[in-house]
């Protein structure tokens, strides 16, 4: 169990996040905010990088600092931006990290198969980095946050550069190592999170604003979003008055899909987290 | 273990290490003082060659009972020599037939040309008959140059610089006097001594100026790799990654150990190439010479391959510092630029006080002072260690600022 207990984290005299508290045990937790809300800097305390300025996190009732290595052990980390060789191929790079996680030698190379293989990168472990796409860089790095099986992976806007093949790849893997670990998945891009996620964190105004599992969010909007189909002509006085979720062109009209928080002369429409992300953070 | 193997494979490159190698060894080559004649005057072009034939024939040292044995060798050249003299016709109608008369005759030409005389068409096609002999072309200017080499240990017997007599140290007396009475003291000593050091000066004044240079190159080629590492890593953002895994921040301190380690090893690969470069020149003759002799400025009593060696060390010893002052810029140097800008100056103050440790300190004024304290060839420690340990502690303060810093 992870306990984020009252953190707040300065940058100089700039708050970046302030009273964070969480209870993490297993499943998969999505960290959901615009960029610049203090996702990264919430995650790089989970993985020690940064010290916060006061509260501390817990990891099983033992602050992590004092536990260490024993800590970090048991942690999979995926940056944002991930540093990799371009001269090594994703086998000699995943070698180079097993040894920085302390990863015994024995067994490695079928580990390190079995990992390639499972972000679909086996044909490729042979292939010097320089010559991968943004994409298959990514899948490298999804590759050394689970290669030591860690009890606790987070995952800093993982989906960058993914096409929605590897995307629902990405998902599927992800989920199923939910089930007995902590799955710590921050993201700004809500269908990576909202088909998967057990809870939704999300933050504003540098502050938890919500913490709860994706129906109980949505449903914070329900008679709240409707759909309308609007002539062409009519459309900007009507992007005035309502709050426009998304918008698509048709024959002369355009098939909006838009919030009102008092009712509307319109048909009402299912909610869903991205209607709930746009509205919170508009 | 591993991740110290790890991360010296990423400085280790094999192909850095061949440029380093390939490098010195053109520098050691090309520009150092090497090739010994002509850089320093003190000795003939064949100095090296004949020095090499009176320790094969006496030992490293000359002794007062193996002197007749020296002067028999000395008669040897110079009968060849005098083979040679009557070949020249005009040495023969001007009586030229001895080594003596060879020197008188150019001596006096010389004095009479170099005071203003006017010399004649004859003198003068003398004296470039004279010049000519000297060439190094020639089979007598070989022979000529010898007979200087030679000349000089006379010399130095004959005035009580070596093997010194009651009577021949009266000519060093005046000197004596005006040194001061414990270099005086320490002088008198060297002068009475049994042996000779059959060491020539300038093998050992090579060694003084190289070491600057050899640092240099040391220094050069430990700050490019090391930069290039550590610029490398941050730029590409592999700190976080390794920082936040089992290893964290201990990855710093493992580098800062490679760091020095790959100083060491350039020091050594640059000091074995110079070395090897050295013994090819001829210096391996002089490897059992005491150093201590009157054109050396020593008193402690070490061979001239304990010296390289001390001296040497003393170039591992920096070059292993130099990998942590790299480690130091390397580390706080936002990009290559910024790190190629703080390593001029850092350069320039290493390249100070090594030249201070090797050469300025070995000089004649200086050296008999400190020599009280240690010997001058502990010098290049004094000046190295204090620099090793600066390094030493300017990592420490990294790693221990490391520890409780955001890695952002």
């Amino acid at each position: 169990m992870l306990t984020v207990d009252n953190v707040t984290k300065y940058y100089g005299k700039k708050p970046a996040v302030e009273n964070i508290s969480l209870s993490l045990g297993n499943g998969l937790y999505g960290l959901l905010a615009p960029n610049g809300a203090g996702k990264t800097t919430l995650i790089k305390m989970l993985t020690t990088l940064l010290t916060p300025t006061s509260g501390e996190i817990l990891y099983c009732g033992t602050p992590i600092e004092k536990l260490g290595a024993e800590y970090r052990g048991l942690v999979g980390y995926l940056p944002q931006r991930f540093g990799f060789y371009r001269g090594n191929t994703p086998e000699q790079y995943l070698e180079y990290l097993a040894a920085l996680k302390g990863m015994p030698g024995e067994g490695l190379a079928e580990k390190i198969d079995k990992v390639l293989d499972k972000v679909g990168l086996s044909g490729s472990k042979k292939v010097k980095m320089k010559k991968f796409s943004g994409g298959m860089i990514q899948r490298v790095g999804i590759a050394q946050a689970i290669m030591s099986d860690p009890k606790i992976l987070i995952l800093d806007e993982p989906t960058a550069g993914l096409d929605p093949k590897e995307r629902v790849r990405f998902r599927n893997i992800i989920s199923a190592m939910s089930k007995e670990r902590t799955v710590i998945l921050s993201t700004h891009i809500v269908s990576d999170i909202e088909s998967i996620a057990n809870r939704v964190i999300m933050i504003k105004d540098r502050r938890v604003f919500r913490d709860s599992t994706v129906p109980e969010l949505a449903g914070e909007l329900e008679g709240q979003v409707f759909e309308a189909s609007v002539p062409d002509g009519e459309y900007e006085a009507f992007e005035r008055e309502y709050f426009v979720l998304s918008a698509r062109q048709e024959q002369g009209s355009m098939a909006v899909r838009f919030y009102s928080p008092s009712p509307a002369p319109y048909k009402a429409a299912e909610p869903n987290l991205e209607d709930f992300f746009l509205v919170t953070y508009r | 273990m591993k991740i110290l193997f790890n991360e010296a494979k990423k400085l280790f490159s094999p192909i850095l290490l061949i440029m380093i190698i390939i490098f010195a060894f053109f520098v050691c080559e090309g520009f150092m003082a090497l090739p010994f004649w002509p850089q320093f005057h003190v000795g003939s072009p064949y100095e090296t060659e004949v020095y090499g034939e009176l320790i094969e024939r006496f030992g490293p040292t000359l002794s007062r009972d193996e002197l007749p044995g020296f002067y028999e060798f000395e008669e040897g050249l110079i009968r060849e020599l005098e083979e040679e003299l009557p070949k020249s016709k005009l040495f023969k109608e001007n009586g030229i037939e001895t080594y003596e008369g060879y020197l008188e005759a150019r001596e006096e030409l010389h004095t009479k040309r170099d005071t203003g005389g006017t010399l004649t068409e004859d003198e003068k096609a003398l004296l470039e008959e004279c010049e000519r002999y000297t060439f190094r072309e020639m089979p007598a200017g070989k022979l000529l140059f010898e007979l200087q080499d030679l000349d000089r240990i006379d010399r130095d017997i004959e005035y009580g610089r070596a093997l010194a007599t009651d009577e021949s140290i009266e000519y060093e007396r005046d000197y004596l006097d005006m040194v001061g009475e414990e270099r005086a003291r320490l002088l008198e000593e060297k002068f009475r001594s049994e042996e000779m050091s059959l060491l020539p000066a300038t093998p050992v004044e090579v060694i003084k100026n190289d070491v600057l240079l050899l640092t240099i190159i040391c220094f050069a080629a430990v700050f490019s790799a090391v930069l290039l590492m550590l610029v490398t890593d941050r730029i590409r953002g592999i700190y976080p990654l390794a920082a936040a895994s089992y290893t964290g921040k201990r990855i710093f301190k493992v580098q800062a150990v490679v760091c020095a380690g790959y100083g060491l090893l350039v020091g050594v690969l640059v000091c074995v190439i110079y070395g090897a470069a050295l013994i090819n020149k001829g210096a391996g003759a002089f490897l059992d010479c005491p150093i201590d002799n009157y054109y050396n400025d020593f008193w402690v009593k070490l061979s001239y391959r304990q010296y390289l060696l001390c001296m040497a060390l003393a170039v591992v010893i920096f070059s292993g510092a130099a990998g942590l002052l790299s480690y130091i810029i390397g580390r706080l140097a936002a990009n290559y630029i910024s790190g190629l800008a703080a390593a001029i100056p850092a350069a320039v103050a290493l390249g100070t006080a090594v030249y201070f440790a090797t050469a300025l300190f070995f000089s004649a004024q200086s050296a008999w002072v400190l020599e009280r304290f240690w010997s001058s060839v502990a010098l290049p420690f004094a000046i190295t260690l204090p620099i090793c340990a600066f390094a030493a502690a300017g990592v420490g303060l990294i790693l221990k600022r490391d520890r409780g810093r955001d890695l952002l």
